[in-house]
């Protein structure tokens, strides 16, 4: 009878029932127990949807670069033809629009990411069980592997504008870093709903298209007076606007008060994120069927 | 002391499932339900709101090591609900399951293949997919490869792979798995056969150390697999019994029958087809069961509204694959009638019928010989169909039972 229970008590048992609810605490356990697991699959799908997407392009990955660009290109031409008469400081315009297409790019990926990912994933999550968190952790990869071909064109940048390289360049990358867990924060946010409702999906492009002129990605914050109360309670425009400029080595001592709070809030609501996607999957995963 | 075979893996206890008919109320009830999950209410799963039904309803069985159970049951009728229960992505409205030691299941077994990427990026990814990690992939390589039989292609896309290579391959990874608790859900329906066997072997080398749980609409596969059998009714009713062959009989009794297609020209009517055994005979409409070794009579009603020259009437047997197994051709041989007219009746009966259980239909045709031309007059495709009840269940249809004489025996000498 000891040996039983010994054998017995090494196997994991899971009870599954209705009134099975478990604490926000439990579950944080429960994912970081399932971490190494679930980082080592959401690297291999990273890693297998990377390779898969461009296998059958001839430009591959510069395809991620376009929208930006084609984004900076029409605002340098409207600039320079005094079509759109912006009175920033500091750096070149083309070089201010290019690094904050660029990095709006980034954030917006960030937000669109995590839902295509598990979208995409949608037929294996219905049917086999397997630690939820790594499909995040794949669209975290995917999302970092697209920001580091948007650093090709930034180095470019550098190299191109001869834009003298300080210590402070370097904190551009945090800053960056935390844009993305700002962008996935909010993919999180809604990935609930848009798993349920596909209105999400389809508003969401059309959103962030809108957002990125309530954001100082085209223009600086000080070009409209009127403006700044909406630019305040943006939580993007202060991480955007120093990334930028420490990269590009202007306005080097922003208040670091917000950015500190907007990072512990970041990672605070991805934890969230996080363990609302635990509860709300097996909810989900009824609904979109086979 | 308990031995190994005792342990209860798998305890499944008054199990419920509810689903919404239309698409957009189940949307709308997720919203509620997630809002209720993330806030902690309790928001009475066990009730059934507008547009809800049960999809399974108060189920239990439990399941020790080296057992295997055989979910059968129409389309519809929970039996992928269960699993997806069973399997903890998603959760029971009523009861409770207990699950003890790893589950792996046999479901989908291409999942996660990407069609661009070649078979040995894939095996990697699946792999990872059903909880190996790298390593392990590594080291069971070779047996994989070795089970899936794919040669060279291995370094191709898969998207050029046949289905049958697909699954192929998905299964070798799957095998490797070493579970206590098995989920298998009809993954034998492609492949040819040499594969077919061969998954049957690995399962076979799985039952004896897993606790196994078995869906298929293959009844030779469940006969073949399992110990013991849920029959899972529409009306979410169950028929559970270690009696696998009662079961199946009882599944295939739930059918009701498409009569097949008639051909022919209305030159002759059919009246009536009646089939029985020994004196009881069946009307129309009512599910006709004969026992294994009984003799099988057929009654054919015929009106001609012509005459028929040297007329022929041939049978086809069919069994539940479309299988067309047994003929009959003597009708000619032993009536050598010149013509018939009229109302005509005949009565075909075949002794000792040795047939596996299971459903079986009889196509009956008519031809006549007019001036050495054979022409059809009908044929009917599936006219009546019939049930057998037997002890044996075999991948063959026909159980044939020899008489067996012992002519050298080196022992008893």
């Amino acid at each position: 009878m000891e040996n039983d229970s010994l054998a017995s008590s090494k196997m994991p048992v899971h009870v599954y029932s209705a009134s099975g609810r478990t604490s926000i605490f439990k579950n944080l356990k429960k994912i970081s127990k399932e971490f190494p697991v679930a980082h080592a699959l959401g690297f291999r799908f990273a890693e297998r949807n990377i390779r898969a997407r461009y296998r059958q392009s001839l430009l591959g990955v510069l395809w991620a670069l376009v929208p930006p660009l084609a984004t900076a290109a029409i605002w340098i031409f409207l600039n320079q033809k005094n079509i759109v008469t912006l009175n920033h400081t500091g750096s070149s315009y083309p070089l201010f629009v290019i690094t904050g297409t660029m990095l709006w790019s980034v954030f917006s990926t960030a937000v669109i990411q995590p839902i295509q990912t598990i979208q995409a994933n949608a037929p294996i999550l219905v049917k086999i069980n397997f630690p939820r968190e790594s499909l995040i952790i794949t669209a975290f990869y995917e999302i970092s592997f697209n920001a580091l071909i948007s650093l090709v064109i930034i180095v470019a940048e550098l190299v191109i504008f001869k834009v003298p390289v300080t210590l402070y360049t370097l904190l551009f990358f945090p800053a960056m870093v935390v844009l993305i867990l700002l962008g996935m924060c909010f993919g999180l946010m809604v990935l609930p709903l848009a798993l349920l409702y596909k209105d999400v999906q389809f508003a969401l492009p059309t959103f962030l298209q809108l957002a990125m002129y309530a954001t100082p990605v085209v223009y600086a914050a000080t070009d409209f007076s009127g403006f700044s109360k909406i630019l305040a309670l943006n939580p993007v425009s202060p991480v955007l606007t120093s990334a930028r400029d420490w990269l590009l080595g202007v306005n080097l001592n922003p208040s670091f008060g917000p950015l500190i709070l907007i990072t512990l809030g970041s990672i605070f609501i991805l934890l969230m994120g996080m363990i609302l996607q635990r509860i709300a999957m097996e909810i989900l995963i009824e609904r979109m069927g086979t | 002391m308990m031995s190994d075979k005792d342990e209860i893996l798998v305890e499944v206890n008054h199990v419920s499932k509810k689903f919404s008919k239309s698409l957009k109320q189940s949307m709308w009830y997720g919203l509620k339900d997630l809002g209720s999950a993330v806030l902690g209410i309790n928001n009475h799963r066990s009730v059934l709101r507008q547009g809800e039904f049960w999809a399974v309803k108060d189920l239990s069985f439990t399941l020790r090591r080296g057992e295997c159970l055989g979910l059968i049951g129409r389309n519809g009728a929970g039996k992928s609900t269960m699993l997806k229960m069973l399997n903890g992505l998603i959760r029971p409205d009523e009861g409770t399951i207990t699950i003890r030691g790893k589950t792996g299941a046999l479901i989908e077994l291409s999942a996660g293949f990407n069609p661009l990427l070649s078979g040995r990026e894939n095996v990697y990814v699946n792999g990872q997919l059903l909880g190996f990690t790298k390593k392990e992939i590594d080291n069971k390589l070779e047996a994989i490869l070795d089970f899936a039989e794919i040669g060279e292609f291995i370094d191709s896309p898969v998207q050029n792979y046949s289905s049958g290579m697909k699954v192929r391959l998905g299964f070798a990874v799957a095998a490797q798995m070493e579970p206590d608790v098995m989920l298998i859900d009809e993954v034998l329906a492609v492949g040819d056969i040499g594969f077919v066997l061969k998954c049957l072997n690995k399962m076979d080398e799985l039952r004896s150390k897993t606790a196994m749980i078995f869906v298929s609409h293959a009844m030779p596969f469940v006969s073949r697999m399992c110990t013991s059998i849920c029959f899972m009714m529409e009306d979410k009713t169950t028929f559970q019994s270690n009696d696998v062959s009662a079961g199946i009989t009882k599944y295939y009794e739930g059918f009701k029958n498409e009569l097949g297609r008639y051909d022919g020209m209305d030159i002759v009517e059919i009246k009536k087809i009646t089939l029985g055994s020994e004196g009881c005979q069946f009307g129309p409409g009512e599910t006709v069961t004969i026992s294994n070794g009984k003799d099988l009579v057929l009654t054919i009603d015929l009106y001609c509204h012509q005459r028929i020259n040297r007329p022929t009437i041939y049978l086809a047997f069919y069994d539940k694959e479309q299988r067309n197994f047994a003929e009959v051709f003597n009708f000619s041989d032993q009536m050598q009638l010149e013509e018939m007219s009229g109302a005509v009746t005949f009565r075909a009966v075949i002794p000792n019928i040795q047939f596996s259980q299971g459903q079986y239909s009889i196509t009956i045709g008519l031809n006549e010989y007019d001036n050495g031309v054979r022409k059809m007059i009908f044929r009917y495709q599936s006219a009546i169909y019939f049930i057998v009840d037997s002890k044996k269940h075999g991948w063959a249809t026909m159980q044939l039972e020899p008489k067996w004489e012992m002519i050298y025996n080196a022992i008893a000498k």
